[in-house]
Order: C-alpha cells, then structure tokens, then sequence
C-alpha cells in the first residue's frame, strides 16, 4: 500500500487553521469597532488560542478601517514594549515625553485605533501607566491577552472588572471542533481511532492537539493512507505537554538545535544572526516544522519562537556551560552596537553576567542602585550580588539584602545583611539593618523568638541613641504579635509614646495585634488612617504602604466586612505581584483565601491557599507556611476532596511551629476530623481550640471555632462563650455569629431566617445557607410548608454559589438540588429576565453555541423543559426585585 | 470527521433528496422558527431558493470527503453569505434547522449516530465557510 503525504505540507505544517472561534471573534471584534468596550482582555489557560484569536480580531478590525498598533510585551523595562513605535530621539528616561510620543503615534491616523498587547501581564509599568490612561480617556482601544492566574500590570488590575474593559475567557474547544480543527490541520478525513487518540489527550488545547500532530506526523505514527489519516504506529505515550514538546525537539538537526537554543535565551533575534549562527537550512528546518515566529519592524527582520513554551523547554534542558557559551557568542555579535538607553544598558550587563563575562564593580553597583530604585528588584537583586563578593561594604550590602527580602530569598537577605551588620559605622546604622533583618529571620526560619533575640541583642549597645531604642523595642513588641501574644504585643508596642508621627494609625504589627484581641473595626480605621497619612519613611525596617492593607484586609475579613476585605486584598495581591514582592504575594493570597472562606467560595479559596502554599515553598517560608495549610485543610473539606484534605493536614501536623493566630490549627483539625468521619474528634478539637484561642487572647479565632462547634451540632456549649465574645469583640461577624447558635439552641425559625438574611447581607454565603437551610427545616416541622420552601429555595441558591461546598447543615439540602456552575447561573438569570441567547452572548462574550449549551444543562439540573420555567426554579419570583 | 462519518451523510443525503420538496420546506420552517429575523434576508416566494438550497446541499455532499474540491465549494458561498448580512452565529441556527429538517424527513431512518455525524460534517462545511471570512478575509 502507498503511503503519501502530499496533503501534510500544504494544510498541517503551514498556519494552522482558526477554528471555532469565529463566532466569538465576530463578538469581540463588533464590540471593539463599535466601541460598545473600550477593551477586550481575552484570559484562558496556555495554548488555548488566546494569542490567535487576537491575532484573527485584529486583522479584522483592520479590514473594518481601524487602525491596529502591536505592542511587544516581554518583559522590558521601562517603555521597552512600546520603543518601536516612537519616534526616533524620544527620551525614553521621560516618561512624560514618552507618553506625549505615544499619545501622538497612536492618535495619528483618522480613525479609530486599537493596541494590541500579547501578553499583557509581562508589559512593563511604564508602559501599562500610559497605555491605561489612553484607554480610560477613550483615545484608543485596547486587546489583550493573559494567562489564566497571571496578574495583570497595575494600571488595568482596577480596570479589568470594570464594564469598559470586558475580560473574555476563551475557553477549551469542544470536541466536535477539535475533530474539525484536526480535518483541515491534516487536509482530509481521520479515522475515529486516530482522531481520539490525538483529541482525548489535547483536550481542547489547540497547542497541545498541534504539538501532538506534529510529533505524530514527524515520526510516522500518523500517516495519510489513500486520503484518510491513520494511526500507524505509537503516538507519544504521555498527556503531559511538555514531554511531547521535549520529544520533539530531540528530532531536530544539530543546526536546528543550535538555532533553537540561541532564540530559548536571547530571542527575539535578528535574522542575520541565527542565519550566521546556524545555517540557512537550519532556520528553514524550523520554520518548516512550524517552530519560528518572524517579525519585520521597519527594516529589521527579528526571530523568535512561535510559542513561549517552546522557549522555557529548551532554556530548562539547556545545561548551564553550553548556555554560557551561546551567550558569549551573542555578546561578541551584539558589543558592537551601543544600547540605546538605560534598560538596554542593564540588560546588557545582565547579559554579560549569565554568560560569564567580567564587569566592573562600579558599573554593577551604579546599575543595580539605579534598578532597586526603579523597583526592579529582580534585576538589582542579580546586579548586586556579584558586588557583593568583591566589595562587602554595608551599604552594598543592606541595598543587596533588601532586595532578596523582597524577593523571598531569606538566605541571600540574612547573609548580605549580617555582612552589613557587622561593617556598620554607627550604632544608629546597626539598629536599622538589625530591624529588616529581624523580619528576614522571622520569616525565613518562622522564628520569632530568634528574631527578638536579635532585637534584644542589639538593644544592649549602650551607645544607642533613644531614637533607635524605641525603633528596636517597637519591633520586639511586633514580633510578639507572631509569638502568639497579641495582648502583650499590644502593650510592649506603645506606639503612641514611640510613634507620634502615626498617632491615629499605629504600627501593621500594633493594627494586627489590635483586630486579633477583638477591636477589628478600630484597627480597620487606623489602618486607613496611617496609610493616608503615615509617611513610610518613619516607620521600621522595610513597612510599604502596601503593609497596612495587609492589616486592613485582615481587620476588615475579622469585622465581617468581606467584599470590602475582598477588595484590598486583590488591590494588594496585584501590587505585589507586579513588583514580585513575595511577602505581599503570601500574606495577599493568604487573606483572599480566607476572605473566600467565610464568603463561602470554596473553590476561590482552595485556589488562593494552593497559591499561598506555592509561594511558601518557592520562598522557603516554613513556618509561616502554616496559615496557607490550614486554609487548605478547610477549603478542601468544605469541597468534599477527602484525600485532599487528608493530605493538607497531614502537612500541617509536619509543618514547624507558628504561633500565629495559632488556634486557628484547631479549625482545619476539626475539620479534617469531620471529613474522616471522626465527629466526636472534630468537637474536642474545637472545643480544645476555641479554649485556647480565649487564653491566649485570640478573641475573633475563638468567636469562629465556637460557631463551627455549633455548627458540628453543639450550640450549646457554644452560647455562653459566643454571648461572652460579642460583648467584647467589635464588628457585625460576632454578633450574628451568636444569633445563629442562639437560634440553634432555641430551635427558632424566625431566628435561624434572620441570622440567615444577615450572614448573606455580610457576604458569607455558606453560612447563610446553613442558617437558612435550618429555617427551613423548622418552618416545616411547625407546618408552615409555604416559608419552609421558599427558605428552602433561598438555601439551595446560595448553596448554588459556594462553588460546590458542602458541610453537614447542608447536607439535607444538597441531595435535592445539584448546584448550577457560575456560568451555568449567569447564564440562566439572563435567560430568566427574557434576554435571547444571541444577547446573552453578545454580554457574556460567549459563542451562540457555547450559550445554549450551558442553558440545556441548566435546565437538566434544574429538572425543567425550557426558559418559561426559569424564573420559578431560580426562585426569582418569591423573591422579586432583591436578585437581579 | 470520520471516513465512516462521511459515508453516512452521503448515505442519508441520498435517501433525503428522494423527498427533496419537503426537506427544502421543512428546512425553512425550522429556520425561521428559530430566528425570525432572518426571514427578512429571503425573497417573498421562495421555490427558487429551495431549488438553490437543495443545489448547493447536493454539491457540497458531493464534495465533502475531498477538502480541497469542499474549500473551492465553501470558500466563495461564505464570502458571498457575508455580504448577504449573514452573521457567524447564525451558522449555529442553520446546522440546527437542518438537523431537524433531515429528521422529520428521514423519519425512523434518523438515528443518533447519523445525527452525530452530520453535525460533525455541518461543522466542517460551516468551518470552511467561516474561515476568515470575518476576520482576515483570506483563508
């Protein structure tokens, strides 16, 4: 039999085709044309086809007269992105001028103009500032893509959830068009075996279906057999994407992979270079198998990759002698040419260092002060380090410190900042590196008694001046706060006496301390205040202004304010992200998987504890590690995962000791207890918790672990304490709290329904279920079956939006009502308010198809025939006015 | 789309065309049921448009499992939908119509597998027809 494959080069090696999308991309593009949005952020996991599908949208906008502008974000500095666009001499040290520039090129055509951003979460600040302010005031449109997870730049963080900017999820294609997708990729009909081995694995992933054909073509498995396509031999045996990549780029010709491996660490590249490096054969061969991405910009033609993944699997084989070698080379053909700017000159000297290639110290050190203060801490941390070996001095070496603090590498900050410590010329200068060197300890080792110990240490020089005493002393009494003792934190503090500067806010630590003794509201106003008005250079050690959201999210999660807690905490996760602070990152993530916790987003809140928990481990946090552990214990028992449940407190128990917030070990304990069926065991856990948490003066944690008792069924013993606790502590949370046990304990329908009103109105929808989920039970058992079913409704509503949560008070609840996902329900609240499919997917930006799909399975689960019926299962009509 | 796929529809599209009258007629009824609007996109009598219809149905049944004669088919009739003011997610609305046309003609002969393979191969057809021709204009 002949075996030929004449179709492959024409349909499968060349573009691959746009499929099952055009829909979606007509939505975008109409929506952009016609200004209906300012901007479109298309998210999606890798290699869904966010970056086609902008590319397909932006060049339909062009055919419709709109001006397209392709901005290159990679990660530069300073307007890197945008440097191709202005006009030669623009001072790029200027960002006003820069933006002047920018404003004029964009605004230079007679119509409309769009900017098209791949990659939106690697543009630069500078960049994305002006970039925002342009599309704020209408003067141009913007397309984006990002990464599912990545967070965006600043600048449009506030602006993505906002009707102008619409954020697009592209989602996995279907199975019908990937089988689509793989008969015009090949040219021809495939076999139903061939067709599922390559469509199972890829899973809507046009990447991965690509990567998956390609290898498969490549080493015969796939062949075209009198015009249909068929399995002939092993496809890759492997669902992982990476592998199949790796296997194929082991096939490439050793001038291909020389020319691979040049564009993994440099690109992009001119094209002069790689032919010069590699061979014109070579750069074809990568071009034929679909590997090269050619960019012409004026009268430079550049190389790059087609896809970032191909990029970091080869920089991750790319052993590290060969790789500085191919630097070398780069160097030597690059010297010649001067960079242009200030960013150029550091990346060149980055450059220089990863290949191995001597630089002075002083250009290091003048290149590194200058990146730590533009907040580049990345590049200041890499700039310094080599400094450091030649020339300890302590200022080099505080500058060095800081920045892996502020990076998460503890072990690089102790050494660099004991080298300081141990240089300094005044004592004044000893007690400043000793207070950031104290939070190095803190939060490298988890150890705060040692980094009290240092404190105290340093406290016994006798020349020190009163200033420096009460900065020492100060941070002693903050790192009470993480020895479990927020009382005497809070008296070891003083902050008024020491800190007058910041009199009506306080201290993070003092704020902190104050919200965990039971005074939230007050330590949310001083938060606010002391960020208005304190000015950061007074405060000890490394305190950002970003440090009091920290105090204020969590004081505002403790008062029972959730989506205002919610809010600064995202706010506050994006900024550290965009400066790569890790701390932030943690304690952000940390505080929205709590806030998600008590808001009832269990999947949200599972989601920010994985995150947390990664950040930890990258950072080497150890015992701090805990607080995300604990998180995820509860997030996963509160989803039904047991094993992951298991798994999350068995790394707890392993985890070293933290006596931060301490007692709240005792809820994922109880709570892992439960999940193992050991009801009896999650009780005196909690109870032993709650216990603690009072002796110990964590009044908030012991007002929640007492709640979850009653909630495991025991209010009783839960009243008294919870009574107690509300007299006490501040905020709205502790009082309905005590209601809700008050009305367990009472067996009280009209209670159990107002508690159950007031934990929705809070935001903790879990909690309101529950409470509305007993109303109901109660209603029934007094025969008043009316209220009984339209709390009932209500509890599988809000249970509906808890992203599959379940805990035993809802347990009865769950097995009447299979919850309806996110999508499913917005979906469907459309369709109950009359809207037509086409409409909801014009709002929703979702294919037509993708709409009724999510609609026939909300009417599934829903148990009804059609949208005449939607409003009644959705429980809008008892409820008319308060849910839409 | 699978080799079997095809034989299928070309299979069933031959069984159909024997009530050609009544497919065209039931494919409209089914259309304009869905998306009234759409009927303001057609002549007032339509006995030559079902002609076209069952034309252009034949043809591209015809051509289905060779892709380059089904492009050279496709490509021309989505550029010309276009201009008509036809929009891709009314693409969605016709694979439905004709789904449910094919039905009620084919009667106890429709199944779940010919179902599932002519959506298959509508998509394929409405892919080859969509392909650029909202976007970049080019395939």
């Amino acid at each position: 039999m002949d075996t030929t494959t004449t179709h492959a080069p024409a349909h499968g090696l060349g573009e691959w085709p746009f499929v099952g999308r055009a829909d979606l991309a007509h939505r975008v593009l109409t929506a952009l044309a016609s200004r209906r949005v300012d901007g479109v952020v298309l998210r999606g996991p890798m290699g869904v086809g966010k970056t086609r599908l902008a590319t397909e949208v932006a060049a339909g906008l062009g055919g419709r007269d709109v001006t397209v502008h392709r901005v290159l974000a990679a990660g530069g500095g300073a307007f890197a992105a945008v440097a191709h666009l202005l006009p030669a001499g623009t001072d790029t040290a200027d960002p006003l001028a820069v933006a002047a520039a920018l404003a004029e090129v964009l605004g230079a055509g007679t119509g409309q103009a769009v900017v098209v951003v791949d990659d939106l979460p690697s543009l630069d600040p500078a960049t994305a500032g002006a970039l925002a302010a342009m599309v704020v005031g209408g003067r141009v449109g913007l397309l984006a893509t990002a990464r599912d997870g990545e967070r965006l730049p600043d600048a449009f963080a506030g602006l993505a959830g906002s009707e102008r900017i619409a954020t697009v999820g592209v989602e996995p294609l279907d199975e019908r068009s990937s089988a689509t997708l793989l008969h015009l990729a090949l040219g021809g009909p495939v076999d139903g075996a061939a067709a599922a081995a390559l469509t199972g694995p890829a899973a809507g992933n046009p990447l991965f279906l690509r990567e998956l054909v390609l290898a498969a073509v490549e080493d015969g498995a796939l062949a075209d057999s009198g015009g249909v396509w068929l399995l002939q031999g092993d496809l890759p045996r492997t669902t992982r994407l990476r592998e199949v990549v790796e296997s194929r780029l082991r096939t490439l010709s050793e001038g291909a992979t020389a020319a691979i491996e040049l564009l993994a660490l440099c690109q992009p590249v001119a094209l002069e270079e790689l032919e010069a490096e590699a061979g014109l054969a070579a750069v074809e061969e990568l071009e034929a198998r679909g590997l090269l991405h050619v960019e012409v910009v004026g009268r430079r033609t550049t190389v790059s990759l087609d896809h970032p993944f191909h990029a970091e699997a080869v920089r991750l084989a790319l052993p590290t002698l060969r790789a500085r070698s191919i630097l070398r080379r780069h160097l030597e053909r690059i010297e010649a040419v001067e960079p242009a700017d200030e960013l150029g000159r550091r990346q060149r000297i980055r450059l220089r260092l990863d290949a191995g290639v001597a630089v002075e110290p002083a250009e290091l050190l003048d290149a590194g002060q200058r990146a730590f203060a533009d907040g580049d801490l990345e590049a200041a941390a890499a700039l310094l380090g080599p400094v450091l070996e030649d020339d300890p001095s302590w200022g080099v070496a505080l500058l060095a410190g800081q920045a892996a603090f502020e990076l998460g590498d503890f072990a690089a900050a102790d050494a660099a900042l004991g080298a300081a410590m141990a240089q300094a010329p005044t004592p004044a200068d000893r007690a400043t590196i000793a207070v950031t060197r104290s939070q190095v300890l803190l939060w490298g080792s988890g150890s705060a008694e040692a980094a009290i110990a240092l404190l105290e240490g340093t406290l016994a020089d006798d020349d020190l001046g009163d200033e420096q005493r009460a900065l020492l002393s100060s941070e002693v009494g903050s790192h009470l706060v993480f020895v479990g003792e927020p009382e005497a934190a809070l008296e070891r503090l003083d902050w008024e006496r020491r800190w007058p500067q910041v009199a009506d806010g306080g201290t993070p630590a003092f704020l902190t301390a104050l919200a965990l003794a039971g005074r939230p509201v007050e330590a949310a106003e001083r938060a606010r205040a002391a960020a208005a008005s304190a000015p950061t250079d007074v405060l000890p050690g490394l305190v950002a202004r970003e440090t009091y959201d920290v105090s204020l999210a969590f004081a505002l999660a403790e008062a029972g304010l959730l989506d205002e807690a919610h809010a600064v905490a995202t706010a506050g996760h994006e900024q550290g992200a965009a400066e790569r602070r890790t701390l932030a990152q943690y304690w952000f993530a940390l505080l929205l998987g709590r806030t998600d916790l008590l808001r009832g987003h269990a999947a949200d809140a599972q989601q920010w504890f994985v995150r947390a928990r990664a950040i930890a481990t990258d950072a080497g946090l150890g015992a701090p590690s805990r607080s995300a552990l604990v998180g995820l214990t509860v997030a996963t028992a509160l989803l039904g995962e047991p094993g992951a449940t298991a798994a999350a407190a068995a790394e707890l128990a392993a985890a070293p000791p933290f006596a931060f917030i301490g007692p709240e070990t005792g809820i994922a304990e109880g709570w892992a207890r439960l999940v193992a069926g050991d009801l009896a065991g999650a009780r005196a856990v909690l109870r032993a918790a709650a216990d603690d948490a009072e002796r110990t003066g964590h009044r908030t944690t012991a007002a929640w672990l007492w709640l979850d008792l009653a909630r495991l069924g025991e209010p009783a013993d839960a009243v008294p304490r919870l009574d107690a606790l509300a007299e006490v502590v501040q905020g709205e949370l502790v009082e309905v709290r005590r209601d809700h046990a008050r009305a367990l304990v009472a067996r009280d329908a009209a209670g159990l329904q107002q508690a159950g009103d007031r934990f929705e109105a809070l935001g903790a929808r879990l909690l309101a279920a529950e409470a509305l989920t007993g109303a109901a039970d109660r209603h029934r058992a007094e025969g008043d079956q009316r209220a009984a079913s339209a709390a009932a409704v209500r509890a599988a509503d809000l249970l509906a939006r808890c992203q599959g949560a379940r805990t035993p008070a809802v347990a009865a609840a769950t097995d009447a009502v299979v919850p309806l996902t996110d999508r499913e329900r917005e979906v469907a609240l459309l369709a109950a308010r009359g809207l037509q499919s086409r409409a909801i997917a014009d709002q929703l930006f979702l294919s037509f198809r993708t709409v009724n799909n999510h609609l026939q399975r909300a009417y599934e689960k829903l148990g009804i025939n059609g949208r005449a019926e939607l409003a009644g299962a959705l429980g809008l009509d008892q409820r008319a006015g308060s849910a839409a | 789309v699978t080799p079997d796929e095809l034989r299928r529809v070309q299979r069933t599209f031959e069984l159909a065309a024997a009530d050609a009258d009544r497919l065209a007629t039931a494919f409209y009824d089914h259309l304009w049921g869905l998306a009234p609007e759409v009927r303001a996109m057609f002549p007032d009598d339509m006995a030559a448009q079902r002609q076209k219809l069952l034309d252009e149905l034949a043809a591209i049944v015809a051509a289905v499992s060779d892709l380059d004669a089904l492009v050279a088919r496709t490509a021309p009739l989505g550029a010309r939908h276009v201009e008509y003011g036809v929009e891709p997610d009314h693409y969605e609305l016709v694979g439905e119509a004709l789904v449910a046309a094919l039905a009620d003609v084919l009667g106890v002969r429709w199944d779940d597998e010919t179902e599932s393979a002519w959506r298959d191969a509508y998509d394929l057809v409405a892919e080859t027809m969509l392909r650029a021709s909202y976007t970049s204009g080019q395939g």
